[in-house]
């Protein structure tokens, strides 16, 4: 079982092999899209590199909180509801919760795909 | 030019006569091993495979009706269950039927849907993965001259022609920065049988009507598969192969 260190480590390996970006760029509250440029393509390319670097499999379904972002049950005209926030919380638990809150009224999704998520949600898989 | 396509894997659909057949003999001659798919014409498809395998490359044949919705996924599982990394997807199956709009029945109009357009849609996405993986992969749709120009009689294969041109556009734009090309051929008329089910009448029409005065040869659209296989700062293209036919529309 990889430590938290080398976990990390693979992260940022992925990340700058798949979006061929500096090692400095990729800090932890670094948003994939925003602020690595990361484009559609490149989740799945992300995803692949992950799913060699520890050994598993990862369905996108697992991966993008796609099919609750887009339920207007949860979001509706850019805001995140009550219960999207707890759909979120018991399917993502790995998400930066506090981040989420503070732009519950403003929500973009793109904003959830930081590294440390990525991190998170490894090492929710790893049992770590 | 990247010259050396042997032994990367492609899938042609519709491979077992016509321009499918003479894409798999050219990409066989470049040393591109095949996985190559027919719907139902078991002997053509065994002779390609006989031809292709004497020029020294591995062949895989797969059946899948393409018309029915379900049988694009279940032809790219197949490929991904024998470990097969395909590169070069070439979508060439379709289906034409002529008939006037207003008597054209939703299912046919579906049917062909499917083959010309979802498969291609369904197939890409599913073999994308393993372009990927390689940071190479091509991806040729087969369009036609009736994708830019209607064609009278023809609505359902118009629409479809005229939808896979706009998904490579778009998806070349998704993927071209994984080494991934996409681009589509649109040929004019073609010496095929389903060129032939045309009548000899309408043939000549067209022939009178195309610059160079005769049909395409297989192998010529074939050559240029070839072209977009080697060149990989070409995509998001529709390469016309039509004689200079869509100059006299």
């Amino acid at each position: 079982m990889p430590t938290n260190a080398e976990i990390k480590d693979q992260v940022r390996e992925a990340l700058i092999e798949a979006l061929g970006v500096d090692d400095e760029e990729v800090t932890d509250d670094a948003i994939l899209t925003k602020d690595l440029g990361a484009e559609s393509i490149d989740f799945l390319d992300i995803i692949f590199r992950l799913e060699k670097a520890f050994q598993i499999k990862i369905p996108k379904d697992d991966f993008f909180p796609q099919s609750i972002l887009t339920n207007r049950e949860y979001v509706e005209n850019g805001k995140l509801k009550p219960a999207g926030f707890e759909a979120l919380q018991s399917h993502y638990p790995y998400l930066d919760f506090d981040r989420i809150r503070e732009k519950v009224d403003s929500f973009d999704m793109q904003d959830l795909f930081t590294v440390s998520m990525i991190e998170g949600y490894v090492k929710q898989r790893l049992g770590v | 030019m990247d010259s050396n396509l042997i032994g990367k894997w492609a899938l042609v659909t519709g491979a077992s006569r016509g321009i499918g057949a003479a894409i798999a003999h050219r990409l066989a001659a470049e040393g591109v091993n095949l996985a190559l798919h027919y719907r139902s014409h078991r002997t053509g498809i065994e002779e390609v495979e006989k031809t292709c395998s004497k020029a020294g490359v591995e062949t895989m044949v797969f059946q899948a009706d393409l018309s029915e919705p379900s049988e694009a996924a279940k032809l790219a599982d197949s490929i991904l269950d024998r470990d097969l990394s395909i590169q070069i997807l070439v979508n060439n199956a379709g289906l034409s039927q002529a008939a006037p709009l207003w008597s054209f029945k939703g299912e046919d109009w579906n049917r062909i849907q499917n083959v010309n357009l979802e498969s291609p849609r369904v197939l890409i996405q599913k073999l994308l993965p393993t372009m990927l993986r390689g940071r190479w992969g091509r991806i040729i749709n087969l369009s036609s001259v009736l994708s830019t120009w209607g064609g009278r009689g023809n609505s359902a294969y118009c629409v479809s022609k005229a939808g896979i041109n706009g998904l490579t556009r778009a998806v070349a734009l998704e993927v071209g920065r994984k080494g991934i090309t996409a681009n589509a051929i649109a040929p004019g008329l073609v010496e095929t049988d389903m060129a032939a089910e045309m009548g000899d009448e309408m043939m000549k029409q067209i022939i009178s009507r195309t610059p160079l005065n005769r049909a395409a040869k297989g192998e010529e659209i074939a050559e240029a598969v070839v072209f977009l296989c080697r060149c990989g700062y070409v995509t998001g293209e529709v390469l016309y192969i039509d004689g200079g036919l869509r100059q006299s529309f």
